[in-house]
């Protein structure tokens, strides 16, 4: 035995890319299915100036409220706009709601859950105690209320959403804190002189993120929900914005007679919410990295 | 001679894997006798595990297993919950590596032990709970009376141990596994269960399938020992053959690297290498790549169990003759 | 192996760590000293409650000693709670157990070993890279390995990460906190032999924590016997286990040495259980299990009794010869 004991060369073998994305697709279905969704529609509303068939802003009285055909996919609303065009454009809006609100509430929450978790004690009870009041109102109060104090518009919107959301991701993201801080490796790291701003940065942020990112691409679809409503009152986006829940709101007393104005931007909310949950559900395998080993 | 209480015949578990299917456990023939103890021994990879699952149809859902596995002339591969429910902690029980996980954390030892007791024999609960008393007794478990209203975190690793030996004992099994039972206690303790297990099987007659990765626990337990090496069996026999002349390499070469108290700070043998991956097996022999003794032929070609006297068989082209020298294990 | 100095590198006298819980005060370590000199390997071992791997935390200051002071490399420092923040810190590392938890496994290897380099030295880059690549080869593992996640390696090539890992800031003071108990058997072999050349190689000291005597009886120059927070015996290790003074250690080898084909049937057990920290039995605590004791181990605790060449043993009746 030589003086330093060493390994023969370690079999590393990894299987060939194809195989392993044909693996994944296997074992995750309802995952990429969530994501080629999301995908298209992401797709058709970058594409949305080249592939629409009309103006989404053209007004033609001549051809308004025609039912769903092959001229007009989801048919046209009350100022015989093409909805399949409008819905298109309301694809922007809503997945910049979705990722704004979703964005700023993580921004927010994580930071607090994570100083919260590592230190405890009084840091802990104070921030806890005043998200805690953000969490006591009912939902959709809050944001309400928010937006009735700013004003109406889609920006507020956003505003008061994610300031009604980020508790949420403090709570979560202070419970992986907690759990991982126990973990050997932060211990090593202290051992090692590490000092606790690189150790919450490098080691426990990290390892916590995963419940806050799958809670994230849940809640997306929600945020979708959530300002959609918040315009139907009146107190979200207002024209000439193109957003779903606008344009739901704005057909709502041609609902029975002219069922398409309202269903059509409603099923376009409702694939999306579809899409992200799958996605959502998925993700947490995706991202733990023994998932990979399929055994 | 009666039928014996296992046997294992070209065992094969295959689980569906990323690049191809992962062959956990490769053709494995084990025999055990009444009342006879065999240790299973191998290291992480080795298909131990899954073999004792086996025994119990307990092998987990994309595992498919082939072959076939008899419990006192039961066939269990191929066989449906149902009937499996009755064979499990009737005729066949296992005891796991960590004892304190296996009883649920709400009930008192009594109540759990009452209940599956009730389960598997027909007794009221007065009956019952004598009849758990008695089992108690028989594992040396300190004051049983007060043991039974008592929660499994307030009795100790070896008393928990005890606890679920008499509860696998309870309904007097034909065949006991013990799946790596004192791999977590504390060396004192080890010693106090490993007595235990050997009185018990004295006493009742009981045959023990025991697995571990601890060769003097073997040699001081096990009547038989088979060595397991990524799925496949190298070497079989009984203690005393295998212990005193071992014919397969892989069997020398962990005999030397066990740490004995008393061999000091002399040169100390290692293997070289790693356990395979499943799933990447090396050709022809699992263990050629590390072997010393390794020539072409085990790079090409897998090697048959060659059979010795007395039942002694290793899976090797090149075995051993001489008898090795184990010093004070 | 060489013990090469007129004092040890790290003399602790009176270490002492309380735990204040609910159910009451809980004496992990009391009045436990010990040394360990330059390239000098140093076992602790015990069974559960024993203490040994509080004695780690407190050496790192993971958690803060109760009582105890501490001299390294001669000059005596202090109170060790005080002291282990400071300059200590680089001179002592650690290797833990569980080689799956005690790696991040979101750090590419690289930066789990140089991680150390960049917060003391400032290292980076080419430069960082090529430090790690060396202390890589130290233990075995090749270049390929610098830009892979935990996952992909084994329980030993993991250990072997954390060794070099440890040895990144060139402690003089390692402490091995049952390296090898999470590894299979083959790869226990591996990795002592890997820390025992590494010794030789660098003179550093260890302090094995474990239970496994037979690795003890290998790697290390003396040993220490723990029982519930004391240290019981301690001396080197040949003649301990040879002849040992304290009827616990007795026991320990024989639950282990008996384990032997031709012994079989024959177990020596000793009977009883560890006591619970919080309800230590009074005077000797080993006294409720042991076969030599008398009303005197009940009414007070012994003191340990020197008896020349480096051996103590804390007994009212000592074994004489093993016996």
């Amino acid at each position: 035995m030589t003086e330093t004991p060493t390994l023969p060369e370690t079999t590393f073998l990894r299987p060939s890319w194809g195989l392993r994305v044909r693996a994944f697709i296997a074992n995750n279905k309802l995952f990429v299915i969530g994501v080629a969704i999301f995908l298209s529609i992401l797709l058709a509303t970058l594409l949305a100036d080249w592939i629409v068939p009309y103006s989404p802003t053209k007004v033609a009285f001549s051809q308004k409220l025609l039912p769903p055909s092959l001229d007009h996919l989801m048919g046209t609303d009350r100022f015989g706009r093409d909805i399949f065009s409008r819905v298109l454009y309301g694809a922007r809006t809503s997945l910049l709601v979705g990722t704004m609100v979703t964005l700023m509430a993580i921004l927010i929450g994580a930071p607090i859950g994570l100083i919260s978790g590592y230190f405890g004690g009084k840091i802990d009870t104070a921030l806890m105690r005043i998200s805690d009041v953000f969490l006591a109102f009912p939902p959709l109060l809050l944001p309400i209320s928010i937006v009735a104090a700013l004003g109406p518009g889609l920006t507020n919107a956003l505003i008061a959403l994610a300031i009604s959301w980020f508790p949420w991701y403090a709570r979560i993201m202070r419970g992986a804190v907690m759990r991982v801080r126990k973990e050997l490796y932060v211990d090593a790291a202290r051992a090692m002189g590490v000092g606790p701003a690189k150790i919450m940065l490098r080691h426990i942020a990290p390892n916590s993120l995963t419940p806050v990112i799958v809670q994230g691409s849940m809640d997306f679809g929600y945020t979708i929900l959530a300002a959609a409503s918040l315009s139907f009152i009146g107190l979200g986006a207002r024209p000439p914005t193109i957003e779903w829940g606008l344009m739901a709101a704005s057909a709502r007393t041609q609902f029975l007679e002219y069922w398409w104005t309202v269903l059509s931007p409603g099923f376009a909310i409702f694939l999306t919410v579809l899409a992200v949950n799958l996605i959502g559900d998925g993700v947490c395998d995706v991202l733990d990295p023994k998932h990979e080993k399929t055994r | 001679m009666s039928e014996p209480v296992l046997q294992i015949s070209d065992l094969q578990i295959e689980f569906p894997g990323l690049v191809r299917n992962v062959q956990v456990v490769r053709g494995v023939n084990l025999t055990i006798d009444r009342g006879k103890i065999l240790g299973l021994v191998g290291e992480s990879g080795s298909g131990k595990s899954m073999t004792a699952m086996a025994c119990l149809g307990l092998v987990p859902s994309p595992g498919r297993v082939r072959g076939s596995v008899k419990v006192d002339g039961f066939e269990v591969v191929g066989r449906t919950e149902k009937e499996l429910a009755h064979l499990r902690g009737g005729s066949v029980a296992m005891i796991f590596q960590n004892p304190m996980r296996a009883l649920n954390p709400f009930f008192t030892i009594g109540q759990q032990m009452v209940e599956i007791l009730r389960r598997h024999r027909r007794l009221d609960a007065a009956q019952a709970r004598e009849a758990v008393i008695e089992v108690l007794h028989s594992v040396k478990l300190p004051d049983p009376e007060l043991a039974l209203d008592k929660y499994p975190h307030q009795l100790s690793g070896g008393q928990i141990q005890r606890v679920i030996i008499a509860l696998a004992l309870a309904c007097q099994p034909k065949l006991l596994i013990a799946d790596e039972p004192t791999t977590a206690l504390d060396v004192t303790i080890q010693a106090q269960i490993i007595a235990l297990l050997g009185e018990l099987v004295d006493r009742m007659n009981l045959t023990v399938l025991f697995i571990t990765h601890d060769l003097s626990v073997v040699a001081s337990l096990c009547d038989e020992v088979a060595v397991m090496y990524a799925g496949k069996i190298f070497e079989t026999g009984t203690v005393d053959d295998v212990f005193n002349a071992p014919k397969h390499p892989y069997t020398c070469k962990l005999m030397d690297t066990v740490l004995a108290v008393g061999r000091g700070a002399t040169e100390l043998e290692s293997i070289p290498g790693q356990v395979p991956d499943l799933m990447f097996l090396p050709s022809g022999c699992a263990f050629h790549d590390r072997c010393d003794r390794a020539s072409n032929v085990c790079a090409r070609v897998a090697p048959e169990s060659k059979i010795f006297n007395n039942g002694h068989a290793a899976a090797c082209h090149h075995i051993s003759n001489e008898p090795v020298d184990i010093g004070d294990l | 192996m060489t013990i090469a100095a007129n004092h040890p590198l790290i003399r602790v006298e009176g270490l002492g760590k309380n735990f204040h819980t609910r159910h009451g005060i809980v004496r992990a370590i009391h009045d436990v000293s010990f040394h360990v000199g330059v390239g000098e390997t140093v076992a602790v071992i015990g069974e559960s409650g024993c203490g040994k791997s509080t004695l780690a935390m407190t050496l790192l200051d993971l958690v803060p000693a109760s009582a105890g002071r501490i001299s390294f490399d001669g000059e005596e420092l202090g109170e060790i709670s005080s002291v282990m923040k400071g300059r200590l810190g680089r001179e002592i590392s650690i290797v833990f157990q569980n080689p799956h938890s005690s790696l991040n496994p979101k750090m590419k290897v690289r930066s789990i070993i140089g991680e150390a380099l960049t917060t003391a030295l400032g290292l980076r880059g080419k430069e960082l890279t090529e430090r790690v690549i060396a202390l890589l080869r130290d233990v075995g593992l090749g270049p390929e390995h610098l830009w892979r996640y935990p996952h992909e390696f084994s329980g030993g090539q993991r250990q072997r990460i954390a060794i070099a890992r440890a040895l990144a800031l060139e402690p003089r003071l390692l402490i091995l906190d049952e390296p090898t108990a999470a590894l299979d058997v083959s790869v226990q072999a591996q990795i002592l032999k890997l820390l025992k050349s590494l010794q030789r190689k660098r003179n550093i000291s260890y302090l094995f924590i474990t239970h496994n005597l037979g690795a003890a009886d290998y790697l290390a120059d003396r040993v220490i016997v723990m029982y519930l927070g004391k240290a019981i015996e301690s001396g080197r290790v040949a003649k301990v286990f040879a002849a040992p003074r304290h009827p616990y250690t007795r026991a320990l080898l024989d639950s282990v040495q008996s384990l032997d084909p031709r012994r079989r049937g024959k177990i020596k057990t000793l009977r009883g259980e560890i006591p619970s920290p919080l309800n230590r039995p009074k005077g000797c605590a080993f006294a409720p299990r042991c076969d030599r004791a008398s009303a005197e181990c009940v009414r007070s605790e012994p003191v340990t009794q020197s008896s020349g060449d480096d051996r103590f043993v804390a007994c009212f009746y000592p074994l004489d010869n093993g016996i």
